[in-house]
C-alpha cells in the first residue's frame, strides 16, 4: 500500500494533508488513516479514520514573489532552462479533508463512530480499500435496496456494493434531488431492478416519461422475474399488459376536490350528490337539471368543472337517454375498469412493482390515478393490526416532480390535503413511503424534507437547490457544496440515517446492471411447438 | 343485412336432477328455436356447449337431435372449445359432433417460425361463412386460462390486416371487467384489434362493452340457464342495484359493420329468492323467521334459492336445519331448492388459520382450535380426547370401497367401525 499523503495540520473540521508528489488526490476521494501503528496487530485490533477530501490547494516553500519572477523569466524567454531545486519538495499540494467515520475493527467485527478525536499527527494516509468498508456489506442482500458502488473520487470500488435496508429506507421516504441529465432515471431503474424480485416491497411508479418499463428499449420488462413481479398499466398497453382505465364510479368527491378548487357551496353540493346517488354521482350530476338541495347555478358550475377536469361530455342516444362521453382515454363509464384500482392495490400488496405509464395523461389525471391507488392502499393498511401489517410488504410510491404534490403551494391550496402529504407525514406508521424525485427541492417545505430520511444526491448546478438539500441531509454536508456541484453523470452521494456516513457512490449503467437478472432468458427462446388442441 | 346469433356457456349436462336437466335442455331448444324464428344466418357458440368434455350420452343424444334440426335448415353453427369442453389428453365430444358436420370448429391453428425473430407464431385461419361472407376466427380455451400461451404467440398482423366483416371468438374473461366474476381473466391487450365483433364466452353474466375504439363491441351473452349453482343464485336474487341477472343470448344484425345488437331472453324460468340476515338474531329466532317465510310463500314450479348471511348473536349455524328447510320448500312444489350459506357464521365459531408440517398435523390443529371454540359438556369430546375421537372417526370415513366389496357391505363396515370408535 502506497502512502498518498501525510497529515500536516488542521483540525477536526478540516485535516490538512500534504499530497505525495506526482500522486494526484481528487476532490471527494476517500482516504484512510490508521491510528495504531503496530503492523502485527493491524487486522486484529485496528483503529482507523475514514476521511474525505473536500478541497485541494497549491502550497510552496518558496515565496509567491519568487514564483511570479520565475514564471515571468520563463514566459519572456530570459532563461527557459531555469527550474527549482528538488521541485517535489519545494512545490506541492495540500488537501483539506473531513474525517467522516472512526472505525474500530476487531477481526470481523466493526464498530463505527462519528469522529470525535483527531488521528495522530503526521500519520500517513492510504487509499481506501474494500476491506476498510467491509461493515457496509449487509448480512443478506435479499431485502436490501442496491444503489451502486462505493466511489472514492472518480475511482469506483467495483466489489463494494452499497445497499440500504429496503424496509427502513422505503418507509422513511427517499428524496432524489436531481437536475436533468444527471442519471436520475438510470438510478430509479437500478433501484427498481434490485427490488423487483422481492416480495417485501410493493412499489407504485408513476412514470410520466414512460421510461422504466422499456416498451421499445431495455427496461424492467427484461428482468427474468418480470412476469411474476412487474405489472404495467398504460392507456395504450403493449400486448399482454394492462389497460389503464378509471371508471368514473370509482372517483370520490374528495378526489375531485384535490383536482380543482371548489367553493363551499360547490363542495357541499358534491357531497350531497354523492350521498344521494353513491357511486353513480358523477353520472347523475350530468343526467339531471335539478337536484333537491342544490342551487341550479351551482349544479351548472359543477357540471362545467367536471367536464373540464375529467373531459366528460354529455351525448344522448337515439331514445334521448343521457350517455356520457369521455375525451380522455383514461376515463370510462359502464362496467369496464371498475376493478383497475383494486387490481393495482392487490398487486402492490403482493409485493409487486406496478408501473403506470402516465406519459399520455395530463398532470391532474396522473395525480388522480396516483391518489386513488394510494388512498385505497393507505386506508387498507391503516386497518391492519400490527401483526397483519408486519406480514405485509412495505409500499413505496415513486413520484416525479414531487413539488406538484409536496410543494408548499400544493400543500397549502384549498384541496391540498392530498394523500402524498399525508403519506409524507404519517405513512411511516403504516409502512408506506415516498420516493420523491425533484429538480427543485427548495419548493418542498423543510418539515417534509427533514422527514425524508434518505437522500440520494445527484449532481446539481443550482446553488439554491444544493443548499436546500444540504440543510436537510442526515449527515453534515456543509462542506460538500462543491462536491455536489462537481458530481458527474451517474455519481451520487447517499446521505441517510441508515448509512454510517454520507457515502459517495457510482450508479451502474442500467443496461449493464440488468444483465445479472437476465439469466433465465434461454428458456423463453425455446420452441414450444405446443400441442394445440381444440 | 345479415344476422347471426351468439350464445355461450350453455353447459348442457351440468344439472343433475331430472327437473333441472329438463329445464336446461328446454332452454337450449328455446334458444335455437328463437334463432330459427329470427332467421339468423349462422350461430356462434363461444365455448362450453357441454358441461364436460365427455358428457352423459343421454345429454349428447338430445343435443345432437336439436343440432341436426338446425343443420337441416342450413344454418351453420360455429364453435370453439370452452374450458369445460377441453381435455388435456382426450377427445372432446365437440370433436365428435364436429366430425359429423353438425358443428364447425373455427379454431384453425397453424404454427410457424417468424422470419424476423425466429420465434414461434400461431397463425389462425379464417372460416368464411358461405352465405354472409363473414370471416370467423376463434381461439379455443384450455383449463385454467392456459390458452394465454396461444395469445402470446398469436400472429396479430395477419388477423388485424384481414379485410371484410370479421368476428373473433374467444372463451375467457377480461381484466377490464368487473371483478368477482368466476373466470380466469385475460388482459384486453391480448385480443387482436380491429375486429367488428368479439364473441366472448366463459363469463356467466351478460355483458356488452363498446368502450374501446380499437376494438369492435366485446360481448358476453352469459349463461342462458345455469352452469354453476351460483348462476341460479344470480338469476333468482337481486343484486345491489335491485335487478336480477338477465339470461339469454345475442342476435346481431350486420352488413359491412355491426348494425344492431339485440339481447334475446331465454325461456322464462320462475325463481324465488329467500334472503335472510342472521345479524342481531339468535339461531332460534332465525330458524323461526325462515320457517314462517316458507309457510307464507308460494313455491310452485319455481327454482328457490335460500340465502343466509351474517353472524348469529348466539347459537350455532348447525341449529338451522337446512335439510328440513329444503324438504319443506320441495313439499310446497318447488322444482329445485338451492341453499347458499357461504357467509353465514356463528360467534362461537371463528375462522382460524392452521399450521403444521403434514396434513395430519394440520388436521389435528384444526380440530383442536375448533373444539376449543365450542362449549361441550362431555369430557370425551373436549381437548385431546375430542381431537383423538375426531381424527379416528375421520380416518374411518376416509376409507374407500375395496375391490370386490359390495356397496352394502362397505356401508355396513364403515358404520360398524364408526360406532365402535364412538363407543356406541
Amino acid at each position: 500500500m502506497d502512502k498518498r499523503g501525510q497529515i500536516v495540520g488542521g483540525g477536526l473540521k478540516n485535516i490538512l494533508i500534504r499530497e505525495r508528489s506526482g500522486d494526484k488526490l481528487e476532490i471527494g476521494e476517500l482516504l484512510v488513516v490508521n491510528d495504531n501503528f503496530d503492523p502485527e496487530d493491524l487486522y486484529n485490533n485496528r483503529n482507523y479514520t475514514i476521511l474525505q477530501i473536500k478541497d485541494i490547494e497549491y502550497k510552496s516553500q518558496i515565496s509567491p514573489a519568487m514564483h511570479e519572477l520565475l514564471a515571468g523569466m520563463e514566459l519572456e524567454g530570459h532563461n527557459p532552462d531555469l527550474g527549482f531545486v528538488e521541485p517535489e519538495l519545494a512545490n506541492y499540494s495540500v488537501a483539506a479533508a473531513k474525517p467522516m467515520l472512526a472505525v474500530h475493527q476487531k477481526k470481523d467485527k466493526y464498530e463505527t463512530k462519528s469522529p470525535k478525536r483527531l488521528p495522530n499527527f503526521f500519520n500517513p494516509l492510504f487509499s481506501i480499500e474494500t476491506e476498510d468498508l467491509k461493515f457496509l456489506k449487509p448480512k443478506n442482500t435479499q431485502n436490501s435496496l442496491y444503489l451502486g458502488n462505493v466511489r472514492s473520487g472518480s475511482n469506483v470500488l467495483e466489489d463494494l456494493n452499497v445497499y440500504i435496508n429496503a424496509k427502513d429506507a422505503l418507509t422513511h421516504h427517499i428524496l432524489i434531488p436531481a437536475t436533468t441529465g444527471r442519471g436520475k432515471s438510470n438510478l430509479v431503474k437500478v433501484m427498481l431492478c434490485s427490488l423487483l424480485s422481492s416480495k417485501d416491497a410493493g412499489i407504485l411508479v408513476l412514470d410520466p416519461h414512460d421510461e422504466y418499463y422499456g416498451r421499445n428499449d431495455i427496461g424492467l420488462k427484461d428482468h427474468e422475474d418480470s412476469d411474476d413481479f412487474l405489472e404495467y398499466y398504460s392507456t395504450d398497453p403493449p400486448i399482454g399488459q394492462s389497460k389503464l382505465i378509471i371508471n368514473i364510479k370509482s372517483i370520490t368527491p374528495k378526489q375531485v376536490k384535490g383536482l380543482t378548487y371548489l367553493t363551499q357551496a360547490q363542495s357541499e353540493a358534491v357531497y350531497l350528490i354523492h350521498n344521494r346517488f353513491g357511486e353513480n354521482w358523477i353520472f347523475e350530476t350530468f343526467n339531471t337539471h335539478h337536484i333537491e338541495g342544490v342551487h341550479p347555478k351551482t349544479l351548472q358550475v359543477l357540471k362545467r368543472k367536471l367536464e373540464n377536469i375529467l373531459g366528460i361530455y354529455v351525448k344522448k342516444d337515439e331514445e334521448g337517454e343521457v350517455k356520457l362521453g369521455y375525451r380522455s382515454s383514461l376515463f370510462k363509464g359502464g362496467v369496464v375498469g371498475e376493478s383497475t384500482i383494486d387490481n393495482i392495490t392487490e398487486s402492490l400488496e403482493q409485493g409487486k412493482i406496478v408501473i403506470i405509464d402516465s406519459s399520455k395523461l395530463n398532470d391532474p389525471e396522473e395525480l388522480l390515478v396516483g391518489s386513488m391507488i394510494l388512498e385505497k392502499l393507505f386506508y387498507q393498511y391503516k386497518e391492519y393490526n400490527t401483526d397483519e401489517l408486519r406480514k405485509k410488504p412495505v409500499i413505496s410510491v415513486i413520484i416525479e416532480e414531487a413539488p406538484r404534490v409536496l410543494g408548499k403551494e400544493a400543500m397549502e391550496s384549498p384541496g391540498g390535503n392530498n394523500i402524498y402529504g399525508t403519506i409524507a407525514r404519517e405513512g411511516r406508521k403504516f409502512q408506506i413511503g415516498l420516493i420523491a424525485i425533484t429538480q427543485l427541492s427548495s419548493l418542498i417545505p423543510k418539515t417534509i424534507l427533514a422527514n425524508m430520511n434518505t437522500k440520494i444526491i445527484l449532481g446539481n448546478e443550482m446553488s439554491v437547490e444544493r443548499h436546500a438539500i444540504i440543510e436537510s441531509a442526515a449527515q453534515d454536508l456543509s462542506e460538500d457544496n462543491r462536491i455536489i456541484a462537481s458530481l458527474d453523470k451517474g455519481e451520487a452521494i447517499v446521505s441517510s440515517v441508515f448509512t454510517k456516513f454520507a457515502i459517495p457512490i457510482k450508479i451502474p449503467y442500467f443496461n449493464d446492471y440488468i444483465k445479472k437478472f437476465q439469466t433465465g432468458n434461454e428458456g423463453k427462446q425455446e420452441k414450444v411447438r405446443t400441442q394445440i388442441s381444440g | 343485412m345479415y344476422k347471426f346469433a351468439h350464445l355461450a356457456d350453455v353447459h348442457l349436462g351440468a344439472q343433475k336432477t331430472p327437473e333441472l336437466r329438463k329445464l336446461e335442455f328446454e332452454t337450449f331448444e328455446y334458444i335455437l328455436n328463437t334463432c330459427v324464428e329470427e332467421n339468423v344466418d349462422f350461430i356462434i357458440i363461444a365455448g362450453d356447449l357441454f358441461h364436460s368434455n365427455l358428457p352423459d350420452l343421454g345429454v349428447v343424444k338430445d343435443a345432437v337431435g336439436k343440432l341436426k334440426e338446425i343443420n337441416e335448415l342450413g344454418i351453420p353453427i360455429y364453435v370453439i372449445y370452452g374450458s369445460h369442453d377441453f381435455s388435456p389428453n382426450a377427445t372432446s365430444i365437440i370433436d365428435i359432433i364436429a366430425e359429423s358436420g353438425l358443428l364447425k370448429k373455427i379454431f384453425l391453428p397453424e404454427i410457424y417460425d417468424d422470419e424476423e425473430t425466429g420465434e414461434e407464431k400461431l397463425g389462425l385461419k379464417f372460416t368464411v361463412d358461405p352465405k354472409t361472407k363473414a370471416k370467423l376466427v376463434g381461439i379455443s380455451a384450455k383449463k385454467l386460462g392456459l390458452e394465454r400461451e396461444y395469445f402470446e404467440m398469436l400472429d396479430r398482423t395477419s388477423l388485424e390486416s384481414e379485410e371484410g366483416f370479421k368476428i373473433f371468438v374467444f372463451h375467457a374473461g377480461l381484466d377490464i371487467l368487473p371483478r368477482k366474476l368466476p373466470t380466469d381473466s385475460l388482459k384486453l391487450s391480448y385480443l387482436p384489434q380491429r375486429f367488428d365483433y368479439y364473441a366472448g364466452g366463459d363469463v356467466h353474466e351478460e355483458l356488452y362493452i363498446a368502450d374501446f375504439p380499437e376494438y369492435g363491441p366485446i360481448v358476453y351473452p352469459g349463461s342462458p340457464f345455469a352452469g354453476y349453482p351460483r348462476d341460479m343464485e344470480m338469476s333468482a336474487c337481486k343484486k345491489n342495484k335491485g335487478k336480477t341477472l338477465k339470461r339469454g343470448f345475442y342476435i346481431v344484425e350486420f352488413d359491412e359493420k355491426v348494425k344492431n345488437i339485440k339481447f334475446c331472453k331465454s325461456k322464462k324460468v320462475e325463481y324465488e329468492c329467500l334472503h335472510f340476515n342472521a345479524k342481531n338474531k339468535t339461531s332460534n329466532q332465525l330458524n323461526d323467521e325462515i320457517m314462517n317465510k316458507i309457510e307464507v310463500t308460494d313455491f310452485n314450479e319455481k327454482i328457490v334459492i335460500v340465502k343466509v348471511q351474517g353472524t348469529l348473536t348466539s347459537g350455532k349455524t348447525s341449529d338451522i336445519n337446512f335439510n328440513e328447510v329444503r324438504m319443506k320448500i320441495r313439499d310446497k312444489g318447488a322444482i329445485h331448492v338451492g341453499i347458499s350459506h357461504f357467509s353465514f357464521r356463528s360467534k362461537e365459531f371463528e375462522a382460524v388459520t392452521y399450521k403444521g408440517e403434514e396434513d395430519s398435523e394440520i388436521e389435528r390443529n384444526l380440530f383442536k382450535d375448533n373444539i376449543s371454540n365450542v362449549d361441550v359438556l362431555d369430557d370425551d369430546l373436549n381437548d385431546e380426547n375430542g381431537v383423538d375421537l375426531a381424527v379416528n372417526l375421520m380416518n374411518i370415513l376416509k376409507e374407500s370401497q375395496k375391490v370386490n366389496e359390495k356397496k352394502a357391505n362397505y356401508s355396513n363396515r364403515i358404520l360398524k367401525d364408526s360406532l365402535n370408535i364412538l363407543n356406541i
